[in-house]
């Protein structure tokens, strides 16, 4: 037999020891710390363009981006209606909350919203009203 | 004589009136909202009552005995009654069993996620049946049954109408409520993280993106490999809080919060047949306050 046995035997209780410690991670009672706010990206700000197509004019409408109201001056008489307004991109998404209201009487009905930002395609969604109103959550995503 | 005359004519006048119609419900959610609409003109037997499970539940004979005499029975449709052709065949044609969800907009499960459907039974062309979780599809039940009401009894057409406004204006209240209470949550973190994929309108009506995860649903036997997906889920979208179900397992959730250092959040009602909460209005509260609670910062 060559060499020596407990030199043999150190040397592999030393690679042992050695494994333990990364084991002994991986495997152990090591608290998770919680989770922070998933971080919002950063943001630019661009000019866009707001396309409203509706079937029946409504009395009123109103799309905002973090409670700032993207159509001033918006003239609904007619469809389509469009505007510029400046619009905040960011890499995540935009969430835009879309309500309107039409007459007494109207029947359930659609309005279309296409927004075109600054060097970015153009992307529209449709709702439905439910009779006279409409309340809802739109997420454009470039 | 005349004192005779007076009493007999209190008496019957101090009697209630009898209700024009009469409807037999499936779920407690359409027996409240046939109440809100129908008011006094309307009769409610509730088939299906709260506390019951409606994933198991078929009517016996007891209960089409119940049926008896009603003009509609009132289904939620979407396939979460898998019954309803032996119901009507039970029944007969005197009874016209009305599915409330039939003309409200569906929700379809992404492919490869009908697992998270509640059940087999209601993964029907994987629809999602919980249409019950959005207001404004609460308010279009309502008109649907202001509009059945009416054509079995016209003479209350205006009072079913009004009533059904009424009801959808205060679903509009609560909807406007949820919103400015959810608005506390950061977007990033608009994630729920339930056992089974019941709150896709939820989701959908405020923003959420839905997460099922088996790993925290009601079983004592969950393997081992749903349990390492949901950590890993819960680790890779950054989750704050999850939402078992009531009768989910104590040491598996444990072991999830304890690996991921997410909370855990009270249950959610999915059904709307919780015994404490089974109205549209107490069943959205609930689950708004919960849902913020355990996620805003």
């Amino acid at each position: 037999m060559r060499g020596s046995p407990p030199i043999q035997l150190f040397l592999l209780a030393l690679a042992f020891a050695l494994l333990a410690f990364p084991l002994a991670h991986l495997t152990g009672d090591a608290e998770a710390s919680a989770p922070v706010s998933a971080a919002m990206p950063a943001k630019s700000e661009l000019p866009a363009l707001i396309r409203l197509r509706f079937a029946h004019p409504p009395r009123s409408v109103s799309l905002t981006q973090e409670g700032r109201e993207l159509l001033t001056g918006a003239d609904l008489a007619t469809s389509p209606v469009e505007l510029e307004a400046r619009l905040r991109l960011g890499s995540d998404g935009e969430e835009l909350r879309l309500e309107a209201a039409w007459p007494e009487g109207t029947p359930d009905t659609a309005i279309t919203v296409e927004i075109e930002p600054e060097g970015h395609e153009a992307r529209e969604q449709t709702r439905w009203s439910v009779g006279p109103e409409l309340n809802e959550l739109l997420l454009f995503q470039w | 004589m005349k004192l005779t005359l007076l009493i007999v004519l209190a008496a019957v006048f101090s009697l209630p009136a009898q209700a024009a119609l009469k409807v037999a419900t499936l779920h407690p959610l359409l027996a409240d909202l046939a109440r809100q609409v129908g008011g006094e003109r309307v009769e409610v037997v509730e088939i299906l009552k709260a506390g019951s499970d409606i994933h198991h539940f078929e009517p016996g004979g007891r209960d089409i005995a119940a049926m008896r005499g009603a003009r509609y029975i009132l289904a939620c449709g979407k396939h979460l009654e898998s019954y309803l052709d032996k119901l009507r065949d039970s029944v007969g044609s005197s009874i016209e069993v009305i599915e409330v969800g039939r003309t409200i907009p569906s929700l379809k499960m992404e492919p490869g996620q009908e697992i998270f459907l509640c059940c087999p039974h209601h993964a029907h062309s994987s629809i999602d049946p919980h249409w019950w979780h959005s207001a404004d599809n609460m308010r279009r039940a309502a008109r649907v049954l202001a509009a059945v009401f009416a054509e079995a009894d016209p003479d209350g057409e205006k009072a079913y109408e009004h009533a059904a406004k009424a009801a959808g204006d205060r679903f509009s209240q609560l909807k406007k409520w949820a919103q400015n209470e959810i608005a506390a949550i950061p977007r990033g973190d608009r994630k729920l993280v339930t056992a089974h994929a019941a709150f896709g309108y939820f989701c959908k009506e405020y923003g959420f993106k839905s997460l099922p995860v088996l790993g925290i649903g009601r079983s004592d036997d969950i393997s081992a490999q749903y349990i390492a997906q949901a950590i890993q889920i819960i680790r890779d979208n950054q989750i704050r809080a999850v939402f078992p179900e009531d009768q989910a397992n104590p040491k598996v959730m444990a072991e999830i919060v304890r690996s991921t250092g997410a909370r855990t959040g009270r249950p959610l009602i999915a059904d709307g047949t919780a015994s404490e909460a089974h109205t549209f209005e107490t069943m959205l509260a609930h689950n708004v306050r919960a849902i913020v609670e355990a996620l805003k910062p």
